[in-house]
């Protein structure tokens, strides 16, 4: 299991590139977290659009904020970077399913 | 921060919350300080028309009457007219009215300028004296989008017509849309602040672990210490407000940030959201009914109303009026989390009938009710004077929040720099913007007020003069903090804003408007409490000065160590020389 058993690549060693990466993993990969997920949510909550949307647009930013606090809470990169890419996937999958496009 | 060794949560997260702080605490602390004023916005702007300050503002019961005869005469052929009836915070009435005129396609927000653009026009009236044309008729102000209205004594009917001005208005937009850029560049700017801001208030709370304890101990004089006790002290107190107010910013600009969300449920068009949010979009208007008919007594209606609703009269809105399907609305102060734009309950009535219209209220999601109430409270709707203070105490707090936070920024490097042995160019960047972003700012909202009252009340563009000598004053203080060392910088600027702002009350009753003690008896509340509050933010801003002041002192007597202090006052010199 990755998270037991961390798993660090040659990036990790790399003070400043692992600072980097792991900035642009929580500007740009958390903001794709929220629309992914806040989009996925928007679609598939049983409320009216309204309702939803409104809620889509809360808990997306929550979910924003923890991905942001994941990526530098991760013992490594490539754990960061799973931890944002399997709900960004899950989300990319529920919204192709139910409306044949991602964004 | 090594982020490939083994590190606790908490030490993560004071990483994240030092980068995420420092990069837009200049552009935060501007957005606070801005949006803190916005609360009192319609008071500054009062205060910034000192000629509202000559009125006799006590309603002997013919405002009413007055607003009415001046829509009949001026506003005969419009399609809507709006009563502003005088509350606490506005004590003039404002009679508005729409000329229906062929649609601009101008879009219904997010134009700063527009409003001094259309005062263009009507530079030369610009006096307390209402000015007439050939016919004798009053020639009216304009406002947004073909808005014509009258600022009106309630006691004497007499309209008065105050001078052009930026006013608060320019510090409410400026809080979320900032200034001199395309408004969608500027929003975007902030709602991206505001989530640094968020995250910064989650990983802040995480961190400081004993939260109560540490706000409970606050140790004067002690360093980072105190810096670090002052800038949790702040947070704490006012938790609350912070969070809902950063949450609620990111909502009110989600539009901005995350327009794909917003459009999702809507086939990816994020107006269908705004459309559905504001309501009525879906609801079809009936065809206009172009007969004439007899407006229904609004003196009627409004006694009516007042029977509803014994909060009092916020304005009375008649649409159609003279037409067969008019229609009377009077909002009230009665507060009402779904009603309308401000927040308030509104009664609605026939316009020819005088029939009371009751409504039915739709049911609200707990989604809308979280969302809606955040918002409220973001904008202090329906706040009542105490509540109002109280939000604007805490917008101070969260001003002081952040400029100790960005202070701490350097103060906590102090050892680093020691064993540095000299200053590196990052920390002198952050000295120079911590300057020139705080007290520089503090001198640029004093300028703001200054130029409010040195600029002549007819000069043309003024309320842009008034913008111009904000930034000019701003410029000025970057430059002083770049080139003075940073400790007199500080002082400098901390004094000029200081003095700048606790000189209002004296400028303001020397420069057409009162002083406190006879905007007192007349009544003009709001403007007492404008030059209260700017003498106090200048005692703290003096307090502020005078720390730093210490604090060079200080620097100086550790500098020359070699200068003993005499031991004795000179006369004892003296007499023991002469023995």
């Amino acid at each position: 299991m990755i998270l037991v058993n961390p798993i660090y690549t040659p990036l990790d060693r790399i003070g400043w590139l692992n600072t980097t990466i792991r900035c642009v993993l929580a500007l740009f990969g958390a903001y794709a977290i929220a629309i992914l997920m806040g989009s996925a949510i928007a679609i598939t909550l049983a409320m009216p659009a309204k309702d939803a949307t409104m809620s889509a647009i809360m808990l997306g930013f929550v979910a924003q904020l923890l991905a942001v606090l994941w990526v530098f809470h991760a013992r490594t990169l490539i754990g960061a970077f799973i931890g944002l890419a399997i709900p960004a996937a899950a989300a990319a999958a529920t919204l192709y399913w139910l409306t044949g496009a991602i964004v | 921060m090594k982020f490939d060794k083994q590190r606790s949560f908490r030490k993560s997260m004071t990483w994240v919350h030092t980068w995420t702080g420092l990069p837009v605490g200049w552009l935060l602390f501007a957005i606070f300080v801005t949006g803190t004023l916005s609360f009192y916005r319609l008071e500054i702007t009062q205060w910034m028309q000192p000629e509202t300050q000559q009125a006799t503002i006590y309603d002997q019961g013919q405002g009413l009457t007055h607003a009415t005869a001046l829509l009949e005469e001026y506003g005969a052929d419009a399609e809507q007219w709006t009563i502003g009836f005088p509350t606490a915070r506005t004590p003039l009435y404002q009679v508005r009215w729409r000329v229906p005129e062929p649609e601009q396609g101008e879009a219904r927000e997010g134009k700063p300028g527009s409003h001094n653009a259309a005062a263009k026009s009507e530079q030369q009236h610009s006096t307390a004296a209402p000015a007439t044309d050939s016919a004798g008729k009053l020639k009216p102000q304009e406002g947004y989008r073909g808005m014509k209205y009258f600022m009106m004594d309630p006691a004497t009917g007499q309209v008065i017509t105050p001078r052009d001005t930026a006013g608060g208005e320019f510090l409410y937009r400026f809080h979320f849309q900032l200034y001199g850029m395309h408004w969608a560049i500027g929003r975007t700017l902030v709602v991206i602040a505001t989530f640094f801001m968020f995250v910064a208030i989650i990983t802040g709370v995480i961190i400081h672990r004993n939260i109560f304890k540490d706000f409970f101990s606050f140790r004067p004089r002690k360093g980072q210490r105190s810096w670090l006790d002052a800038h949790a002290a702040t947070s704490v107190i006012a938790l609350p407000f912070h969070l809902i107010l950063t949450f609620s910013g990111l909502l009110f600009l989600a539009g901005q940030l995350v327009p794909m969300v917003a459009g999702a449920a809507y086939n990816g068009d994020p107006r269908g959201f705004l459309r559905d949010y504001r309501g009525g979009g879906n609801i079809e208007q009936p065809a206009p009914n172009p007969n004439n008919a007899r407006l229904y007594d609004i003196n009627a209606i409004a006694a009516d109303a007042l029977q509803r609703a014994p909060e009092g009269i916020d304005s009375i809105n008649i649409k159609r009026p003279g037409k067969a399907d008019a229609e009377i609305s009077v909002t009230t102060l009665a507060p009402s989390l779904f009603g309308g734009k401000a927040s308030l309950d509104d009664l609605r009535y026939d316009g020819v009938t005088g029939k009371f219209l009751p409504k039915e209220e739709p049911e609200h999601s707990a989604a809308e009710t979280i969302w809606k109430f955040m918002l409220t409270t973001h904008m202090g709707l329906f706040a009542t004077p105490i509540t109002r203070a109280l939000l604007f105490l805490s917008g101070v707090f969260g001003s002081v929040m952040i400029a100790s936070g960005l202070v701490m920024w350097l103060v906590a490097r102090e050892k680093d720099r020691q064993k540095l042995g000299y200053m590196p160019k990052g920390h002198r960047l952050v000295e120079r913007l911590n300057v020139a972003a705080i007290a520089g700012l503090m001198c640029a909202v004093a300028g703001f007020f200054w130029a409010n009252r040195l600029v002549p009340a007819t000069q043309a563009e003024r309320g842009e003069w008034e913008i111009n000598g904000f930034f000019i004053v701003w410029g000025i203080c970057l430059l002083h903090a770049i080139f003075r060392p940073h400790l007199h910088a500080w002082r400098e600027q901390l004094l000029l804003a200081a003095l700048g702002l606790m000189s209002l009350p004296l400028l303001n009753g020397l420069s057409g408007g009162n002083f406190i003690w006879q905007n007192l008896q007349q009544g003009q509340f709001a403007s007492v409490g404008f030059d209260l509050t700017a003498l106090a933010l200048g005692l703290g801003l003096l307090f502020a000065a005078r720390q730093v002041q210490l604090k060079i002192q200080a620097a100086k007597t550790l500098a020359s160590p070699a200068e003993p202090k005499p031991r004795f006052n000179k006369r004892q010199a003296d007499s023991l020389q002469e023995q």
